[in-house]
């Protein structure tokens, strides 16, 4: 990560929280263009709340996030989505549309009311099923797919979405093992040609094989973010996670038990 | 972005493309039909009856009232001509634009609350409509005061939606499940209002019943009137903004994020599903299955595009309610209420389509 490359979103100190508790405290970082972030973090310790805030979906409570020079939440809701597609962790329809027929609404934030789907709009949404390997059951009912065949609908509609940013929640959760692999290659082919894309990750390995920088959340704070080899250390399992792991640097690791002693919250 | 149609590609391409292309075209064909279809029937049933008059001379009659043309429409006696367009006409479109209005409500809850369940009858508003009726029908009987019955069942049925909402507002937002539970308090409190209503009336309670059966007899121009423009402008404002609510499907969450003012939306629906309901039943009474089973029937069968679900659904509930309407007119010698009709059959029909759906598949 030696060229420097533009920043397409800055987050400027955010905070939230529920009530009295907080569950964010002073998050800031940069995102440059064509990097695949994953935010990882056990659970409650903010990560869907960060999640939500950085793209568009909630607001914070103080700080913001700037996305090439406009804040995120004064943008307009179509126009954002122009520029962000975002991928949630199974999303239930129960209307009988065909998968093709569902992609084809990821065209809807450009599409002009009445505007006749040209020849040329229905090709481009067959190559990206082809690319995401849906195009087999293009003319399958949604509601008569699996859950893993449905996420690579979500993500072949987010991508018809022709998005700056991609944003995963959780979205490669519902896949088996080849099917994530599979996912991830495109993602990162993907990410090649200048897509962006943050993901909120549970799975840690793929998180450490197939990223270019972790951000990793503990108790709300920012505990470290860099390179994979940088930040999952056995430190970072010991103080966030409260685990211990063997570390085979450039390949995963092993969760090999319990920690002894789980650090105290951060002190806000 | 390179876009090169090799012949190896252009096969598939053109296979699901063309699938694609297949089920828009058969919403097309199968709107025309049904459009044919409910001219033809209207001519039809208005031939009909205790006095029979033929397709050509309906057809005579009405085109020269149509056209304003007095030379031709003196050539038809007075009394068919009165029958044809004051008698029969007004009760036959009132029965289409009744069955367009609550299929297309239908269609509208249906995506709203995101559940191929729901009906127009859902969040309450045909409760009120029957409550304000009720009161209405009963202040003529004991006080003697004298109320519109449609007037008081539209006032009512607007109350009642701005209640729901109010309710669901302070209960945390208008999603989906909030507005469900919130109307069914509304409606159940409704319910036993109506209950009391009954009671009070007493041995008049007949009125209040028949009313509350939903029936299509002796309807005027006066409840076209009222109907038609509510229906139609309404409809038509749904398909307008039909392209967002299919995005609505997708949930809150997802619609935004596809660029949805999802707020405004579900409120611009919510109003509008509301306002044809109301005005549906403030003209004919609780007329039950006809919203809930003519947008299922079709979602599942044709698509569930809504641009395409909406007018369809329209024709195609205008069509079998003026049918079943004219079935009740015609084939029984004491005329038995629409709304118990359509109950009888849709409920039936409505088991077997659900049984047999299973998860998506089967027959619609």
């Amino acid at each position: 990560m030696e060229e420097k490359r533009a920043d397409l979103l800055r987050a400027e100190g955010l905070s939230f929280s529920y009530g009295d508790r907080r569950v964010l405290h002073d998050v800031s970082f940069t995102l440059p263009q064509g990097e695949y972030l994953s935010i990882i973090g056990p659970n409650g310790s903010g990560k869907s709340t960060l999640f939500e805030i950085l793209c568009g979906n909630a607001r914070p409570e103080r700080g913001q996030v700037i996305y090439k020079g406009r804040d995120v939440h004064t943008m307009d809701i179509r126009g954002r989505a122009r520029h962000f597609a975002v991928i949630h962790q199974n999303e239930q329809v129960d209307f009988p549309y065909t998968c093709m027929e569902m992609v084809i609404l990821g065209l809807h934030p450009h599409r002009a009311r009445f505007e006749r789907l040209g020849e040329e709009a229905l090709y481009e949404v067959r190559r990206i099923m082809e690319k995401t390997d849906t195009l087999a059951f293009a003319d399958k009912l949604i509601t008569q797919l699996s859950g893993g065949e449905r996420q690579r609908v979500a993500l072949a509609r987010a991508l018809s979405q022709r998005p700056r940013i991609l944003w995963m929640d959780e979205a490669m959760s519902d896949l088996d093992v080849s099917a994530k692999i599979q996912m991830i290659e495109l993602l990162r082919n993907l990410t090649k040609e200048g897509l962006t894309v943050v993901g909120v990750n549970h799975d840690l390995n793929t998180a450490y094989r197939f990223s270019d920088r972790i951000l990793a959340l503990s108790h709300g704070s920012l505990y470290a973010m860099g390179a994979p080899d940088e930040v999952m250390n056995e430190r970072l399992f010991e103080e966030v996670f409260g685990v211990r792991a063997e570390i085979y640097p450039g390949k995963g690791f092993f969760i090999t038990g319990e920690s002894v002693s789980r650090t105290a919250p951060a002190v806000f | 972005m390179e876009r090169v149609r090799t012949k190896q590609n252009r096969p598939a391409a053109d296979l699901s493309i063309r699938h694609y292309r297949y089920r828009k075209r058969r919403c097309f064909i199968i709107g025309g039909v049904l459009l044919a279809a409910i001219v033809l029937t209207l001519v039809a049933f208005v031939g009909m009856g205790a006095m029979r008059l033929g397709f050509l001379k309906t057809w005579g009659i009405l085109w020269a009232k149509l056209t304003g043309n007095a030379v031709r429409l003196s050539a038809f006696a007075a009394n068919e001509a009165a029958i044809v367009w004051d008698i029969r006409l007004p009760r036959i479109l009132c029965g289409i634009l009744v069955g367009m209005g609550l299929s297309v409500a239908g269609v509208i809850f249906q995506s709203l609350l995101r559940n191929p369940l729901a009906d127009p009858y859902t969040l309450g508003v045909s409760t009120g409509a029957a409550f304000g009726a009720s009161l209405a029908i009963l202040m003529g009987l004991a006080a003697g005061i004298v109320l519109s019955t449609t007037a008081m069942a539209f006032l009512f049925a607007f109350l009642t939606l701005v209640l729901v909402i109010f309710i669901a507002r302070r209960g945390g937002g208008i999603a989906s499940s909030n507005l469900v539970i919130s109307g069914i308090i509304v409606s159940a409190i409704l319910s036993s209002g109506l209950s009391f209503l009954k009671m009070v009336a007493g041995e008049d309670v007949g009125a209040i019943v028949f009313w509350l059966m939903g029936s299509l007899s002796s309807k005027q121009w006066g409840d076209v009137a009222i109907v038609a423009p509510v229906v139609l402008i309404g409809s038509a404002v749904a398909i307008i903004f039909a392209n967002d609510l299919n995005v609505m499907v997708l949930g809150e969450k997802s619609a935004r994020n596809l660029g949805v003012n999802t707020g405004r939306i579900r409120m611009l629906y919510l109003i509008l599903g509301s306002c044809i309901t109301a005005a549906c039943v403030a003209v004919s009474g609780v007329i039950g299955f006809v919203g809930l089973v003519i947008p299922h029937i079709l979602r599942f069968w044709l698509t569930p595009d809504n641009r395409m679900l909406l007018p369809l659904s329209g024709l195609l509930g205008g069509l079998l309610l003026s049918a079943a309407d004219n079935a009740t007119r015609l084939l029984f010698t004491s005329e038995i209420p629409v709304g118990v009709l359509t109950t009888l059959i849709g409920g039936p029909f409505f088991i077997y389509v659900f049984v047999k759906r299973r998860g998506g598949q089967g027959v619609f």
